[in-house]
């Protein structure tokens, strides 16, 4: 009951419908219980970690080789974000990431319809598609950037191949777990193949889709960031790896915290497309079809 | 008709009726007039910008009525459509289609497991052996329409049922 109650003046206070609670200890609770819970906790956790952290190093208990201090972080990534050089690597594997990214959806995406409408084509192709599943893709890293040089292309080319896989296989299962009953609807109104896909199967497989996109973008960094291990002149990889070279070690976190940042934003700009375009999946797990 | 409305989530109630005019390339505008008038046939008038999540089973159902109607055929086939609801709804909505289609002027093929259900809203019953298939007897059920839920429970209702019992005791 008390719950219930809790869940109810917390949803009319968000439109300022209620009165200032009298007492503060309810107040607190309350206020305890709103949308800044969650940012607060993850405050209070990233103290915590700060702390732990300096401890760690202060006391020695962690070579300062590995991990230095994080206020030397903090001025390590200061440093770097306001060098000129560091936006031309920026650059450089952002480029690489999005090109890979974007390729890798269209090959992933087009792949993923054809094995997921066409019996067929997933008999024949499947062996290989699951051979290539176990392979651990980064060790085609060597041969692609001895085939294309030291260049872009050899990122772009290791992040499409890492990065095509997921939405292929969501593609896939997205379009073969369409429902039999709804095919036969279509069916029924005499509907092309062409409609098929577009006005059921596609949409369908579209949050499976979306989950594809997510896991294909992590992969698309990994692969150019992989690619400039190997082998590269510019890039961020290229730019840490000089600097664990030169013993530069919180520079090295300092370019590692901007990969990290680099993905947040990505994966927060397909999380927004994926909420403005799989609106429906946020109304609630019955929607009454299986679709 | 299926045993599942098979609304499209994606779709709010207007346009998953509206789904055979997109499929068969009907005029819009007339379709969208045709759609609301049959939303207002099947009682959910004013529900058309709603998504299929938030209706009920009942509802749903209703909408998968009027998207069926919605490029006028001369024959109905439905397949147990009101087998997963509950026994109030499916006897509202019984009487609901009957009223509807005889409003349209369909003819309607209605596959059930359920005798109440069939002497209810029919005009005639044929009575099928399970695999193979075979009509082993047709019953005329000649009570006056408009039906309502009162007929139920009239001696005419039960002889109709006790008549289709029968057959499929004698088939099985």
């Amino acid at each position: 009951m008390e719950v219930e109650m809790d869940a109810d003046t917390r949803v009319a206070d968000r439109d300022g419908l209620l009165p200032e609670p009298a007492e503060t200890t309810s107040r607190t609770r309350r206020w305890l219980d709103s949308r800044w819970r969650g940012p607060i906790g993850a405050g209070i956790l990233a103290m915590l970690i700060y702390t732990l952290w300096q401890t760690a190093v202060s006391n020695a208990w962690i070579s300062d080789i590995i991990l230095p201090a994080p206020g030397d972080v903090i001025v390590a990534f200061a440093e770097t974000i306001r060098s000129g050089f560091f936006y031309e690597h920026l650059w450089i594997t952002t480029q690489e990431v999005l090109i890979g990214f974007g390729v890798g959806v269209v090959v992933g995406f087009t792949l993923g319809a054809w094995l997921g409408s066409s019996r067929l084509a997933r008999d024949v192709a499947y062996p290989y598609v699951v051979a290539f599943q176990g392979l651990p893709k980064i060790v085609l890293a060597p041969i692609f950037v001895t085939a294309l040089g030291f260049g872009m292309a050899s990122k772009v080319v290791m992040a499409v191949v890492i990065s095509f896989f997921p939405l292929l296989v969501n593609t896939e299962a997205g379009i073969a777990t369409v429902d039999r009953d709804a095919v036969k609807l279509m069916q029924s109104l005499n509907a092309s193949k062409r409609d098929i896909f577009f006005r059921l199967a596609l949409p369908h497989s579209m949050p499976l889709i979306f989950a594809g996109l997510k896991t294909a973008l992590t992969f698309a960094l990994v692969g150019a960031i992989v690619g400039e291990f190997v082998g590269a002149g510019s890039g961020l990889g290229y730019l840490l790896e000089s600097y664990a070279y030169q013993l530069q070690v919180p520079r090295v976190w300092a370019v590692t915290a901007v990969l990290a940042l680099m993905g947040v934003v990505l994966f927060l700009l397909v999380d927004y497309l994926d909420r403005k375009i799989v609106f429906w999946r946020s109304n609630g797990p019955n929607t009454g079809s299986t679709l | 008709m299926f045993q599942k409305p098979l609304l499209f989530p994606w779709r709010n109630v207007v346009e998953n009726i509206l789904l055979p005019a997109d499929v068969l390339h009907l005029d819009k505008d007339a379709a969208r007039k045709r759609a609301l008038g049959l939303l207002d046939l099947v009682g959910l008038e004013g529900w058309e910008n709603h998504y299929p999540s938030e209706l009920s089973g009942g509802m749903q159902q209703r909408v998968a009525l009027a998207r069926v109607l919605l490029p006028d055929p001369d024959v109905l086939l439905l397949d147990e459509p009101f087998g997963a609801l509950d026994e109030m709804t499916r006897e509202t909505l019984d009487l609901e289609l009957a009223r509807i289609t005889a409003l349209t002027e369909k003819t309607v093929v209605f596959v059930t497991h359920n005798v109440y259900e069939a002497v209810l809203i029919s005009d005639r019953i044929c009575v099928m052996t399970p695999r193979p298939g075979r009509v082993t007897g047709v019953v005329d059920v000649p009570i006056e329409r408009p039906r309502s839920a009162t007929i139920l429970s009239t001696e005419e209702f039960s002889e109709k049922v006790r008549e289709v019992r029968d057959l499929i005791g004698a088939v099985g």
